[in-house]
């Protein structure tokens, strides 16, 4: 896709983030969480959005990841509640799975969601039937179906369409506020995607994560700088004390290498989109080591208007919280570095 | 052998789990475990049965109500307590309006309120904070000026910690315009009750109810209302503060949480099924916390002693409220990091807690205490107290 369609395709999305469900209007409600709004999805299907990173020979706009990046980046900046980032990175490869599908991904028939399991999730599968249940998905409010990695060596994907028999969903909460759905089935048929999917689609789900993540920090950063520079205390502003200038500028610092690490998965991605990508272990371990801790360190340099509800800083904190757990969390991640073949590669 | 393990306290100790055999009945247990911001109800009944035993006020003199122990006695009973989860009395009545009192109330005010905070009567607020005076608590705007016998109050109060339950407040307001910010300051007693106050909730990202915004329109309370001297309500609120941090290094109940973290180690299981605990890296971030407390406890009992012995704590209790504000950070990071996904499901209902059993508690206390870190002074500015004060920075 060329730079100017591109720029035309999301030049909207910061106006339709504002005018749809924005952060500043789910925070004015904070206790009804953050929700999708109705329609959401045929409006994001209208914008052309859930096609950007479908091929053109698919009936989509062939977008780069790198350059879907620049989407999710503003989902995250406005802490979207839409699994928008999941989609992108799913679609182009359950399309190549079920060319059949593409056209339905496009036009938001077909909304994907991704159950983070446990590698012991009591899930069973018998005869195409799945029994057993999925506490934690990503999108699952307004998905069409789910996936499920299963908890066996073969890495074996199942797909399950919400809409067919044996499925019930209950609903539940997220830390930061996002509405979502535990899934219980019984008996539920259950297709087979493909042996060994599994670890590729949790980390393009992981990968998705990294790229909300950016936004969010660089939200929460954009934010706190800006509040500190208008924050009158002792006289002066708060942004002339040393001690907190070199906490912003430590946070920058994590910014600019997460904003890196995320432009480099994504180019990965790009070059080789059925391997597992490389740095994703790096980078999503950056999320729940040094992110994590920088926006805990925006909410110090905040003070007490940090800790409170109406303030956007705690959602993005706790969506931070969600994006550096789900679908390895830091301690995980760091296990899969290999340091020898990660360094000596040429 | 232990600091603490001679005949006598090893018999106070046993006097101490007695009494909270017989007295802590489950129900305040299972409400202290569970919530971070105890309903009045639950802090008052346990109140008063300490204040019956005379144990009320473990820190207080024996002159004002206190039982007059030593310090190793008052951590022992601090100790007990966190480990039994007995509720923690009103704050901010035991720890900062009533030590204050003790020291500059007059006669009449020491007998008019110690019982009421000894007993689990009276519940206390604390009205320094502005919403343009954190920090810098000095320049606050809130006014007194004297009419007759009386004081009239205006301006804007905020982050009033249990406003919502408090039957009085602690007010500091300037009541000299000019001069120096910190020379026109006088302290107050205010009824929360009286016309002219109205509070708003503030919620925080744990989601709970425990601080409120207060507008304060007109109010008319007695000159007799007036603590100590007139002008001197900057030196009386330093000194509360300072030992309000030594309260705030909370070593105690850190204690307990690291045992209730070792708990949730043995409790949960890695993806293999073994149980956490059987982690070398687990038992090893157990045992660094473990290290970083016994020195946090250290430095408490010094402080303690000296505070025991009748000496205000000082600029040395800034570093008690920094470690022991960070220790409680990491505390409850890593059980967030342990609990994985079950620290991220919620009930559907705002403010109803996790979904899990194993998460309960930690994941509110995780996102409360990042509030330990800014509030009673802020890490920075103990950091400046420290460099100022003591290092001649
Ligand atoms: C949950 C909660 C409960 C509270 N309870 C009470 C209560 O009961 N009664 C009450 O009176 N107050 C209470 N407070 C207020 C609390 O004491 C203040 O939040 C605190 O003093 C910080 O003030 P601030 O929030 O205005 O932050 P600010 O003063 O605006 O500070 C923002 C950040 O700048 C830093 N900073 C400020 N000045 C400097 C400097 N000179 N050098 C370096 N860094 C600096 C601070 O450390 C902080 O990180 C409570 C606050 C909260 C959030």
């Amino acid at each position: 896709m060329d730079a100017e369609s591109l720029d035309l395709l999301l030049g909207t999305a910061d106006r339709w983030f504002a005018a749809h469900g924005s952060l500043a209007s789910r925070l004015a409600r904070f206790r009804q969480g953050h929700r999708e709004e109705d329609g959401a999805w045929a409006a994001m299907a209208d914008l052309g959005w859930l096609a950007l990173t479908l091929p053109e020979t698919q009936e989509g706009f062939g977008a780069s990841m790198a350059q879907a990046l620049g989407l999710l980046r503003a989902a995250g900046r406005d802490a979207r509640p839409e699994p928008l980032g999941l989609h992108l990175l799913l679609a182009p490869w359950w399309a190549r799975q079920r060319p059949q599908h593409a056209g339905a991904l496009a036009s938001a028939q077909m909304r994907l969601a991704l159950a983070d399991l446990p590698v012991r999730a009591g899930l069973r599968l018998a005869q195409g039937h799945v029994q057993g249940r999925a506490d934690l998905v990503m999108g699952g409010l307004y998905a069409s179906h789910v996936l499920l990695p299963m908890p066996d060596a073969e890495g074996t994907l199942l797909c399950v369409d919400l809409s067919g028999p044996g499925v019930q969903a209950l609903p539940v909460r997220l830390l930061d506020g996002r509405h979502g759905v535990r899934l219980v089935f019984e008996a539920a048929p259950a297709e087979e995607v493909g042996v060994g999917a599994a670890p590729l689609v949790r980390d393009l789900a992981a990968a998705a994560l990294v790229a909300d993540a950016v936004g969010v920090l660089e939200a929460g950063f954009e934010l706190t700088l800006a509040y500190l520079k208008q924050r009158q205390q002792f006289g002066r502003p708060l942004s002339d004390q040393q001690a907190l200038q070199h906490r912003m500028a430590e946070v920058f610092c994590d910014l600019q290498q997460l904003i890196a690490l995320a432009g480099r998965l994504a180019a990965e991605l790009d070059a080789q989109p059925d391997a597992l990508p490389a740095t994703l272990p790096a980078a999503k371990s950056f999320v729940g080591r040094r992110a994590l801790r920088a926006m805990g360190q925006l909410i110090q340099v905040s003070g007490g208007i940090g800790m409170t509800e109406e303030y956007r800083l705690g959602h993005l904190y706790k969506r931070l919280q969600i994006s550096a757990t789900l679908f390895g969390d830091a301690e995980h991640q760091l296990q899969r570095i290999d340091v020898r073949r990660t360094l000596l590669a040429a | 052998m232990g600091l603490f393990d001679t005949p006598e306290l090893r018999a106070f100790r046993a006097e101490v789990r007695a009494f909270l055999a017989e007295h802590l009945d489950d129900e305040l247990v299972q409400a202290t475990r569970a919530g971070l911001h105890l309903p009045r109800e639950t802090v008052a009944r346990w109140q008063a049965a300490l204040g019956r035993r005379g144990w009320g006020a473990p820190h207080w003199p024996a002159s004002a109500g206190g039982p007059g122990w030593d310090e190793a006695r008052r951590y022992i009973f601090e100790e007990e307590t966190a480990f039994a989860d007995a509720p923690l009395g009103d704050v901010l009545g035991l720890f900062l309006a009533g030590p204050m009192l003790i020291a500059e109330g007059s006669p009449a005010q020491r007998a008019r309120y110690l019982p009421g905070i000894l007993h689990g009567q009276e519940f206390w607020c604390q009205g320094f904070s502005e919403p343009n005076a954190g920090s810098d608590l000095a320049s606050l705007k809130t006014t007194a000026r004297l009419e007759g016998d009386e004081w009239v109050i205006d301006g804007q109060k905020t982050w009033l910690s249990g406003g919502h339950m408090a039957d009085q407040m602690f007010l500091l307001a300037r009541t000299e315009p000019l001069g120096r910010p910190q020379a026109g300051l006088s302290m107050f007693v205010v009824d929360m009750r009286l016309p002219g106050l109205s509070l708003q909730p503030i919620l925080t990202i744990d989601e709970g109810h425990s601080v409120n915004a207060l507008f304060i329109d007109g109010v008319r309370i007695p000159a007799a209302n007036l603590v100590g001297q007139r002008g001197q309500g900057w030196t009386y609120a330093k000194d509360l503060l300072a030992r309000e941090r030594v309260n705030n290094a909370q070593a105690a109940r850190t204690k307990r949480d690291i045992v209730a973290l070792e708990q949730l180690a043995r409790r949960l299981t890695d993806d293999a099924g073994r149980p956490l605990a059987d982690d070398p890296r687990v038992r090893r971030r157990l045992a660094s916390l473990t290290a970083d407390f016994i020195a946090l406890e250290s430095a408490v009992l010094g402080v303690v002693a000296e505070q025991m012995a009748g000496r205000e704590p000082g600029p040395a209790a800034s570093t008690l409220k920094i470690r022991g504000s960070e220790l409680q950070q990491r505390v409850t990071e890593t059980a967030m990091g342990w609990l994985g996904r079950a620290g991220l499901l919620l009930q559907p209902g705002y403010g109803s807690g996790p979904l899990d059993e194993a998460a309960t508690g930690w994941v509110e206390r995780h996102l409360f205490r990042r509030v330990v870190t800014i509030y009673a002074g802020s890490n920075e500015i103990q950091k400046s107290i420290i460099a100022k004060s003591l290092l001649g920075m």
